[in-house]
């Protein structure tokens, strides 16, 4: 079965709800007619609704991509450090290791647990606005201080982490100690303030 | 019919959500995808609830008949 990216599909479903959307409203149907009133409520809320929750989907599912949180300028320093082989920022070490198949900004930037997900959406949606409204000041700052329990949703249960972090287990697991207080810089710190 | 008005701007400002998602969906870049989520959904949902307030009124009027 062939795969079509999410934009192909978004494309295809948000053009033929647009043209069903526009022939139905704008039709000489009399308006009256039952087959209009049904032709209206498939037309103006179901189709375009559908379409649009499939745009959203898409949406989400372009904003999880690294190249994408790349293309914004603001972010394009943190894009290149991931890839610059000299590079021993945290996230390059995770990213040039694969450690992370895919995904891998949203991987580390999402908390985890029921809202998690939903909660980075919809900051993800909140940059998006304000990046286009032009709403940020430069050097761009992390919004809350980086929780340790993203670093712990991976590493918390490997063997060698918990061998070498003995000592101070308990204060990662508690929050009274960072994982970047020796784990630094996660990215190119001249640009971040953490 | 009187109250097509209210459906005919309902009806454009879901068009014009299409036609922002349509945009994203081939340029999937950041403006692109911040006025789709931040102008185009909020349309929508205005055009939606248009929609069905133009519903409930065509019933009301019905009944009134």
């Amino acid at each position: 079965m062939p795969s079509f990216s999410p934009g192909a599909i978004a494309f295809a479903a948000g053009f033929i709800a647009l043209v069903f959307l526009l022939g139905a409203v704008f039709s000489g149907d009399p308006a009256d007619s039952p087959r209009r009133r049904w032709m209206l409520l498939f037309a103006v809320a179901l189709v375009p609704g559908l379409a649009l929750a499939l745009g959203f989907g898409m949406s989400l599912e372009y904003m999880k991509r690294p190249q994408f949180c790349g293309s914004c300028h603001v972010m394009l320093p943190f894009a290149n450090d991931l890839r610059d082989p000299e590079s021993g920022t945290l996230a390059a070490v995770h990213y040039q290791n694969r450690y992370i198949l895919e995904h891998q900004c949203y991987t580390c930037h999402t908390d985890y647990g029921l809202f998690g997900p939903m909660r980075a959406k919809l900051a993800g949606v909140r940059h998006l606005v304000n990046y286009t409204i032009g709403n940020y000041t430069e050097p761009i700052r992390i919004r809350e201080p980086f929780r340790n329990a993203n670093c712990l949703h991976c590493h918390g249960e490997a063997k060698v982490f918990r061998t070498a972090h003995t000592d101070n287990l308990a204060e990662l697991q508690s929050g009274d100690m960072s994982c970047l207080d020796c784990h630094r810089p996660a990215h190119p710190e001249e640009r971040a303030a953490r | 019919m009187k109250g097509e008005g209210l459906l005919r701007a309902s009806a454009l400002a879901i068009a014009a959500a299409l036609l922002l998602m349509l945009v994203c969906a081939v340029w999937p870049r950041p403006p692109q995808l911040g006025l789709f989520l931040g102008l185009g959904l909020p349309l929508a949902a205005a055009g939606i609830a248009g929609f069905f307030l133009y519903v409930l009124r065509d019933l009301r009027k019905r009944r009134a008949l």
